[in-house]
């Protein structure tokens, strides 16, 4: 009795936010104050701590009301898993009768049922005091409100400072960013940064970061996202084997109690890590390293830098989904993994439109990266291929399937309830599971999350596939100047 | 930021029964949920068969040593909630109805026998193969919900019961239908055997205004023989696919009285062929037991409603007398 709803994939996590909005609950400053010289920018990590209640300051009450949550939760999924599994005699001779699309649904719980199965067994790998030398490259355009925040929130990072090194891209901004960058490295001297005379897009500006930065791994950190004090040093941890190559942190949503939009996603971001990327790190397989908080072995990042830098598709160069495709060209010869200890907190939209552009945007990297990923994951281990192969396949079915489901079967069947209940049990799992395993009351959003899936999302992959050729970003111009464009260097004014 | 922390905590706590909302709404008002919720309770908890009250006992047991006549065959449908079928409450019966039903067969000393040892007696007139108060209790249509429920007070009582199943529906696996599977089960616990009820015949074809069964319908146009080639292929099916029954009932208890000429005697010399019996359900208010003589083709079947124990009784008492009757007649 399984659908195509429940599952929680990880689409290109490429964002990039207008950044005048996405403080949505800073107000703004008038503008006579903002020609002030500024007051010291607020640390970040303040804002986070305040942000994600992690049951340390909340009373005695709230411990017991949430124990008692989980337990409830665990006998409530343990209840729903045994109903499911008495239908089992139905499901199998509904498939025998109509293999073709019930034959997905099977598939479609044995995927969801494995990937949740194999979750579990993921152990972050413990932080053996390994400090490789760090560079992290901020790329920046257009993002004054907050450039000084982020660039003080990487120095504030628990790293020894002598192998941290930042680099920071102004990739053509029409605003003060520049003017902002110049005044950070006033504070933090050893900062590197660079300037692109004309917009150039984020890939470029990456790049650019990761050729003129020398530490051993290039750490990314998105704009939007902000980085917990120790995860600089938990996202290395991975790095002591050679074998790896990329590693990606764990994001959460910063934002998560604005909206409803914003628990559901806070709900969704933990399944697509915890589960999805969870379950692939076993294997070394990760294929999307979000670019919330992602880690690469620089040498490995410059042998495919070329080509994914100058990455075309459809005659038109690749513009959005930059962190999937960067993962896919390291992925291909060496291991990427996940790393839960390594945190980080994002900004995700708070209205629905933005959010539907953000998923379109995912939509279309995840549709181009796809067709890249097939042609090698083969090569990685038998399960960590089919679990992949399955979830590119799924998305262009569903659509398929659930007109199939509502429609026809209802014509014909007289009802679609028992198609229905099996869609809301696999909804409950999933949300269920959230509350299990992260004890959190904000379980339920799941629901709202699998609902806008099948009502909206499932759809998309069509729409997507339709709109191709259009490449905007969404929130940034897409036409970019060439290559040729200069690059201003303001080199550091103490050499590190 | 604690009063936040608890209010989240509240809603979350209260959104697990809420939760539970859309599960309860498919369980109560839908045939499927029902069905599903019947699953779940004879998998975890089967409940107890009810018993008699010590009246309706004594009432019941006092019958034991009255003689019967003949053989009488009773006809169930589903048991569970009326809303489980369309039909309303003439064709489902609740589970303590029937089981108090049971409960006084039991206590009245009946004991359940088969298709095959009606036939027996109904050909060479013997009672000697017979147990001294003999009955067979029939179902129609293969629902799930009466193989399921049944099936243990069945156990309890030390009864047993002929389903009469449309084959096609049962291979299709809704979840209102038994699948082969489940059937197969039941046959092996020994307490049920199934029986032909067509493979796919049992719906009404509309003709003119009235609707008929399609099993004693001919299409608009069809010649009698291409009739007869049709509902051979399709009795063959079902009793290639449910493992050869002796015993046919047909749906709706329609024989064909009402179609055009020759469709009867046609559906007759079909059935003769294949079955050793074939059950209908008419004449409910002058049924009386099975007797040797009586058409083994057209066997009469009592259609139990919601009756008292009791008043079942006294309808198995009066249809006794009437075979007796007709039995001094002969």
């Amino acid at each position: 009795m399984g659908t195509a709803s429940t599952r929680a994939r990880s689409r290109g996590h490429s964002r990039q936010f207008d950044l005048a909005t996405r403080i949505g609950s800073r107000p703004q400053r008038p503008e006579r104050e903002r020609a002030l010289p500024r007051p010291a920018p607020i640390d970040p990590l303040e804002e986070v701590e305040a942000a994600v209640p992690e049951h340390l300051e909340d009373s005695l009450l709230v411990c017991i009301l949430s124990r008692l949550l989980q337990l409830v939760c665990l006998i409530y999924g343990a209840a729903l898993v045994y109903w499911i599994w008495l239908a089992k005699d139905v499901t199998v001779s509904l498939f025998l009768r109509d293999p073709l699309f019930y034959g997905y649904s099977l598939l479609v719980t044995l995927y969801c049922a494995s990937r949740f199965a194999l979750a579990p067994i993921y152990r972050p790998t413990p932080d053996r005091g390994f400090r490789p030398t760090a560079s992290i490259v901020i790329p920046a355009f257009n993002e004054q409100e907050c450039i000084e925040a982020t660039i003080d929130a990487c120095y504030a990072a628990d790293y020894p400072a002598d192998r941290l090194q930042v680099v920071v891209v102004d990739d053509g901004s029409t605003d003060q960013t520049w003017q902002r960058i110049l005044s950070a490295r006033m504070r933090h001297p050893a900062l590197l940064c660079l300037r692109f005379e004309r917009n150039r897009g984020k890939r470029a500006a990456m790049a650019e970061g990761i050729r003129r930065s020398s530490g051993e791994i290039c750490v990314f950190v998105d704009s939007d996202s902000v980085v917990r004090a120790d995860g600089l040093q938990a996202i290395m941890a991975d790095f002591e084997d050679g074998r790896i190559g990329g590693v990606v942190g764990q994001a959460d949503v910063l934002n998560k109690s604005e909206n409803w939009l914003t628990r559901m996603q806070q709900v969704r971001y933990y399944v697509a890590f915890r589960v999805i990327k969870g379950s692939e790190s076993l294997f070394g397989a990760v294929t999307c390293a979000s670019g919330c908080f992602s880690a690469y072995r620089r040498p490995v990042l410059l042998s495919v830098l070329p080509r994914w830098e100058t990455q075309r598709f459809l005659g038109r160069k690749a513009t959005y989904g930059d962190d999937r495709a960067l993962t896919n060209a390291v992925l291909r010869d060496h291991r990427v993994v996940y790393q839960a200890r390594a945190r980080s907190y994002t900004l995700a939209p708070t209205t629905m439109r933005q959010f539907l552009v953000q998923q379109l945007r995912w939509k279309k990297s995840w549709l181009r990266e796809s067709l890249h990923v097939v042609r090698f994951i083969w090569r990685k281990h038998p399960l960590a291929a089919a679990l992949t192969y399955m979830s590119v396949l799924f998305p262009w079915l569903a659509p398929i399937v659930l007109v199939h489901s509502l429609c026809w079967r209802t014509l014909a069947a007289g009802s679609p309830w028992f198609y229905l209940m099996g869609a809301y049990a696999m909804a409950l799992l999933y949300s269920l599971y959230y509350a299990i395993a992260r004890r959190s009351p904000l379980w339920w959003h799941g629901l709202s999350f699998v609902a806008v899936y099948m009502a909206i999302l499932v759809w998309q992959t069509y729409y997507a596939v339709a709109t191709l050729g259009n490449t905007a970003w969404g929130t940034r111009a897409s036409v970019h100047a060439d290559d040729t464009t200069p690059v201003i260097v303001a080199p550091p004014l103490v050499s590190s | 930021m604690t009063n936040r922390g608890l209010r989240e905590t509240i809603v979350g706590l209260v959104m697990i029964p809420l939760s539970v909302v859309p599960i309860w709404l498919y369980v109560t008002k839908t045939d499927d949920g029902y069905l599903m919720y019947l699953r779940a309770r004879y998998a975890l908890a089967p409940p107890s068969t009810p018993r008699l009250s010590h009246e309706q006992y004594r009432l019941a047991s006092a019958a034991r040593h009255q003689r019967e006549v003949g053989v009488a065959v009773l006809l169930y449908h589903g048991i569970g909630r009326t809303s489980t079928d369309g039909g309303g409450s003439r064709f489902v019966i609740s589970r303590t109805r029937f089981a108090e039903q049971m409960r006084a067969l039991d206590a009245a000393g009946y004991r359940a026998i088969t298709c095959r040892m009606l036939a027996g007696y109904l050909r060479n007139g013997r009672s000697r193969n017979l147990p001294r108060k003999p009955i067979l209790i029939t179902f129609d249509d293969g629902r799930f919900d009466a193989m399921l429920q049944a099936d243990p007070i069945l156990r309890d009582t030390h009864l047993r019961a002929t389903m009469f199943v449309i084959a096609k529906r049962a291979q299709d696996g809704a979840l209102y239908y038994a699948t082969s599977d489940e059937l197969r089960g039941y046959v092996r616990s020994g307490r049920w055997e199934i029986e032909n009820h067509t493979y796919d015949l049992h719906s009404a074809q509309q003709v003119g205004r009235f609707s008929r069964s399609a099993l004693a319908t001919p299409h608009a146009g069809e010649t009698l023989s291409h009739y007869r080639w049709r509902i051979s292929r399709d009795l063959d099916r079902a009793q290639h696919s449910l493992g050869g029954p002796i015993a046919f009932a047909y749906p709706f208890g329609d024989w064909g009285e009402e179609a055009p000429a020759g469709v009867a005697q046609v559906l007759h010399r079909v059935l003769r062929k294949r079955f050793l019996l074939a059950f209908d359900q008419d004449g409910q208010s002058s049924w009386r037991s099975a007797i040797p003589g009586d058409d083994r083709l057209r066997i009469h079947r009592l259609e139990v409603s919601d009756w008292t124990p009791v008043a079942l009784l006294a309808r198995l008492r009066v249809g006794s007398r009437r075979s007796a009757a007709a039995l001094r007649h002969a």
